[in-house]
């Protein structure tokens, strides 16, 4: 399950289980609830070992549980949207009501099909990303996305195509991924190459699809560290940069370059160094807007610049 | 330009109104939202002198209704919204305008609004009633769309000043002042600021004072030393706007669109502030088909100190074959394209510059919904 989609859940389970008898009780429950959330999440990034066995996979994903790894590190900023974004559902659906039990019931019956929703979501994306990627084309991606798995099986049932994965240190999401695939029925050859040769494979392959932590309000996102460098490597060889997100990612955020980042957890990693060498490792880089070709998302194909009309009418 | 004493205008405006025409003629008033804020205050003023025509002919103001109106007693058979937007607002706007300056987009803006709100009052309801209900609404209007939308811009771009941050801005813009001392004040971010100015305005000295006052380091140079600084310290450039255009272009003060691509060239990040009630539905492409032009003699004065009578008799005196040939073009605004702007901090949160047409709509829809 998605680290928002959960989040999601819990606050639905805040709503089921709550006494309030006014709005603003249970709004405030909520802001709460999302707090605590927030904070778990922030706390349990911290205990080292926590990942290797929580991590699920959902059944149309490719095996991917010893894929998940230390992504988790980097959903912050997906789960702090699925929260808002649950938040504003319920307080426009009070507002539109009026009558609090009716949009009580209304909001926990749209919660409880929101797992579904999400994963509908994904089939969705993977219908219309399939079309753009062409019989005996090469794909290159980037660490591991149960969007972009769901996008290239999908077009693996009626095309033949290669993929190509970035290695993807230091978690080795990429060459995971590609243990996954290698061993999946729909048998897409796949080839792992350094990340550092990203440059070097980019002339060969023909389309970049990459998956997204978060989708930001400038039409940009964030993703795994690398992602930016891949982006400006595919723009400046003129290859199609595709991102494929659920608009439950979709943040509130207007990052203007790398620093402007909410500071994230740094991802665990052992290096015999010096003391007096300082390791910056970021798990996650953002990818400015002007380097993306189109989103594809439950709500459609979109240009970068309908990110925002999306965000201003889901929070207006 | 007519004369603004004319007895046409002397005779049926409200002193008022052309006591702030004369001060938007002359300068006095300045600033896009100080004019809308004026000119609404005005309105304010002049409605609460405002009485109906009678038989009697003792009111001194609004005089000019028909005459069949003046022939009845009862005060019910004429339309007071009817009759205070034709012969108050629209006269008045039209003096300022015309005559004085031509209006801004906040001042387009805020006209239409109150016109709209005159229009939607109860057709039968008292004069004082409407007087009461009008005045709150203009005081609703500054106080919504300027004050709180000013400070909200503030508390949105705070999260894009950081400790160390080296700010460049450009002339004065009351929303940049509230936002840089909100910073300085409230959030103790440590900072400093460029303050780019440029002739024949040389507003941004009003800004160094203002931030001078409360202890801000500031730098201050001209627009002509744009790359000193531009080149290796400014972490982020923050602008003023006159008006928002649909396509995402920025109508500014002259030569914010000249510090917006040095910017962008330099890749470092360029956001505007700017109130959602500046968001004029035009599109303009560039800043020659429309514009506005302020007095030539401001270029060719060589002192700024002396008044523009003395810069007026040097002009024609030394240079008088020239005078002739000479034009000088003061341009007072130009357009930015969306493609050198980063972001638009609105009281709404920041946007890409391609959303401005959405909120324009998402913003009408509302409207509508709320009469």
């Amino acid at each position: 399950m998605a680290t928002p989609v959960a989040a999601i859940k819990a606050l639905l389970g805040v709503v089921e289980r709550s006494n309030a008898t006014t709005m603003m009780e249970l709004q405030d429950e909520l802001k709460q609830a999302r707090e605590i959330v927030m904070q778990d999440f922030l706390k349990r990034q911290q205990e080292p070992w926590m990942h290797s066995s929580s991590v699920s996979s959902s059944s149309s994903s490719p095996g991917c549980g010893s894929s998940g790894g230390r992504s988790g590190a980097r959903n912050m900023i997906a789960l702090a949207s699925g929260c808002d974004l649950f938040l504003k559902y319920a307080t426009r659906t009070f507002l539109e009501h009026g009558d609090f039990v009716a949009s009580r019931n209304q909001v926990v019956e749209r919660g409880q099909r929101f797992a579904g929703i999400s994963l509908a979501a994904r089939d969705r994306i993977a219908h219309i990303g399939a079309d753009f990627i062409q019989e005996g084309q090469t794909v290159l991606t980037h660490g591991w996305s149960r969007v972009v798995a769901s996008i290239l099986l999908k077009a693996a049932e009626t095309k033949h195509f290669d993929i190509i994965f970035l290695e993807g240190r230091p978690d080795a999401a990429g060459a995971k991924a590609a243990r996954a695939y290698a061993s999946h029925e729909s048998k897409i050859p796949t080839t792992v190459v350094l990340d550092s040769a990203m440059g070097y494979v980019m002339e060969s392959v023909d389309v970049v699809l990459v998956g997204a932590e978060a989708v930001v309000e400038n039409g940009g996102f964030v993703n795994k560290m690398g992602t930016y460098a891949l982006a400006t490597c595919a723009k400046a060889h003129g290859k199609p940069f595709y991102v494929a997100s659920e608009s439950y990612k979709f943040a509130r955020l207007y990052p203007l370059n790398q620093q402007d980042l909410p500071v994230m957890d740094k991802l665990f990693e052992p290096v015999n160094l010096p003391e007096n060498v300082r390791v910056e490792n970021s798990p996650c880089d953002f990818t400015p807007a002007k380097f993306i070709t189109l989103l594809f998302t439950d709500l459609g194909v979109l240009t970068p610049s309908a990110v925002s009309d999306e965000l201003i009418r889901l929070y207006q | 330009m007519p004369d603004p004493y004319a007895s046409e205008f002397t005779e049926t405006l409200h002193p008022d109104v052309i006591e702030l025409g004369l001060k938007y003629a002359s300068g006095d008033i300045q600033g896009d939202n100080e004019r809308c804020r004026a000119m609404m205050e005005c309105f304010s003023n002049v409605l609460n002198d405002y009485i109906l025509p009678t038989t009697s002919s003792n009111n001194n103001d609004d005089t000019t209704t028909t005459n069949t109106n003046t022939n009845t007693k009862n005060n019910d058979v004429i339309d007071f919204r009817h009759h205070f937007d034709h012969q108050v607002l629209k006269p008045s706007f039209q003096f300022w305008t015309v005559n004085c300056r031509p209006h801004s987009v906040s001042m387009g803006n805020a006209f239409t609004f109150l016109k709209t709100a005159v229009g939607m009052l109860d057709r039968d309801i008292l004069l004082s009633d409407a007087k009461l209900e009008l005045t709150e609404t203009i005081e609703r209007y500054l106080q919504e769309r300027l004050e709180y939308a000013d400070r909200a811009i503030a508390q949105h771009a705070l999260s894009k000043i950081h400790n160390g941050d080296v700010l460049l801005t450009f002339g004065y813009s009351e929303v940049i002042d509230v936002l840089l001392k909100t910073a300085h004040e409230e959030a103790h971010i440590k900072f400093y600021v460029w303050i780019v100015d440029a002739r024949p305005l040389m507003e941004g000295k009003r800004l160094l004072q203002s931030l001078r006052a409360v202890g801000i380091s500031c730098g201050y140079i001209q627009l002509n030393a744009l790359t000193y600084v531009m080149q290796k310290q400014v972490t982020k450039v923050f602008l003023g706007a006159s008006a928002l255009l649909v396509n995402g272009s920025i109508y500014g003060q002259i030569g914010t669109a000249c510090i917006a691509l040095l910017a962008k060239n330099h890749h470092v990040p360029v956001l505007v502030c700017c109130e959602t009630y500046k968001i004029s539905n035009k599109v303009q492409l560039e800043s020659i088909t429309q514009n506005e032009l302020g007095n030539p003699n401001d270029l060719l004065l060589l002192d700024n100190t002396t008044n523009n009578n003395n810069n007026n008799e040097n002009v024609n005196n030394n240079n008088n074959n020239d005078s002739n040939k000479l034009h000088a073009a003061n341009i007072l605004y130009d357009v930015t394209p969306d493609k050198f702007i980063s972001g638009i901090i609105t009281e709404l949160g920041i946007i890409p510059p391609t959303s401005v047409a959405v909120l324009l709509r998402e913003m009408n829809m509302l409207n509508d919904r709320a009469y």
